[in-house]
């Protein structure tokens, strides 16, 4: 079976009372796929999910693919499939950029800023972003990279959590790509480690409705999932994106004008799962963007795309 | 993202099976994105047994 096929039970947010048989069935797939996830190369990996993309969503290219599920199935009720980039939101986002800015250009108490940290100032850096820190043997995000400047400098590091400040400082920042391609290294074992645990995290299970990255983005993509976001008035019918794409275009507007990070993204996807979302910035969601943005290698960054 | 809901007695003449697939499809389908509803306790054994009635009538 494919590596993107291979969905694993994970813990579930409660009790469920599975016997000791079942908890050692599940080690032995988990490791069963871990051994099987060594053996391929990311780039194999990529590759084997755009052809089952491409046999889900037929006559469609990876460059479709950044544009959403909606752009896919527009039978989902077409909301967004006018606006890939930000034409009726342009006086927002230049808002946003312009107060990231003065995040990126603040001087530090040392004299030095955010944009002394980055070569060339940041000028397209963020589609090297994530990156595998050999020494610390992390996964360092460009917010993680953000605030280790910080760090380094003296200074407060900003709350992952502070969206206010953070979404316009990440979507400045990775303005500074716009148009680049993605192209995350995964070069060393030790990178590996990191990318196949992402990778893990991808084809786990969690939560009560017991759903993994790939069920929605793989298996059932382009379908219409039917619940909207926190349900309410304004509930619509959401076509699945494909996983492939999906990381190029981050932050995005939210139709309230609002910023949203990946990692944030990440968290609702969880939320919808009916499991506690794992922190911002934590290792198990700093691995699984590695992973994640790999997949998009080659595809062009563009910020402050609207949300769908 | 399900089939339709219909034929269900011609789908399922047997409705153990049928309770079966919403206590956890993941049991006979390991790829399901259908939620496992009596295994994760989404719903009760009653609800459960509700619904199964309901489906019958499909």
């Amino acid at each position: 079976m494919r590596w993107y096929a291979i969905l694993r039970p994970g813990r579930s947010l409660r009790k469920v009372g599975r016997s000791f048989f079942a908890q050692v069935s599940a080690a032995f797939f988990a490791l069963a796929a871990t051994i099987v996830a060594a053996q391929t190369t990311p780039e194999q990996d990529r590759q084997s999910l755009v052809r089952a993309l491409q046999s889900r969503l037929p006559g469609t290219q990876p460059i479709d693919w950044t544009l959403g599920g909606d752009v896919l199935a527009p039978s989902a009720g077409a909301n967004v499939l006018a606006i890939p980039f930000n034409a009726d939101n342009a006086t927002n986002s230049a808002d946003i950029l312009a107060i990231g800015k003065k995040y990126w250009e603040r001087k530090f108490k040392d004299g030095k800023s955010l944009a002394n940290c980055f070569p060339g100032g940041g000028k397209r850096v963020a589609a090297t972003y994530p990156q595998f820190d050999a020494k610390a043997k992390v996964v360092v995000t460009l917010d993680k990279a953000i605030n280790r400047c910080l760090q380094l400098h003296m200074e407060a590091e900003i709350d992952l959590n502070n969206v206010l400040v953070f979404g316009p400082l990440s979507a400045y920042a990775r303005s500074l790509s716009d148009g680049q391609r993605l192209a995350i290294r995964v070069s060393t074992p030790a990178a590996k480690e990191k990318y196949d645990s992402g990778k893990a995290f991808f084809t786990r299970r969690i939560g009560q409705q017991n759903y993994a990255c790939a069920s929605c983005h793989v298996l059932q993509v382009g379908r219409i999932f039917g619940v909207a976001e926190g349900g309410g008035a304004n509930a619509k019918p959401t076509a699945l994106s494909p996983a492939i794409g999906q990381a190029t275009s981050w932050p995005r507007l939210e139709p309230g004008g609002s910023v949203r990070t990946l990692q944030r993204q990440y968290q609702n996807c969880m939320r919808k799962a009916g499991a506690e979302p794992f922190e911002l910035g934590s290792e198990e969601l700093n691995d699984l963007e590695y992973f994640h943005t790999f997949l998009s290698n080659g595809l062009a960054i563009r910020v402050l795309a609207v949300q769908r | 993202m399900g089939p339709a809901l219909t034929g269900i007695k011609e789908r399922f003449p047997e409705l153990t099976k049928l309770r079966a697939v919403i206590w956890d499809l993941s049991e006979t389908v390991p790829n399901t994105v259908m939620p496992p509803y009596g295994k994760h306790r989404i719903l009760t054994e009653a609800e459960i047994d509700a619904v199964v009635r309901y489906l019958e009538t499909r």
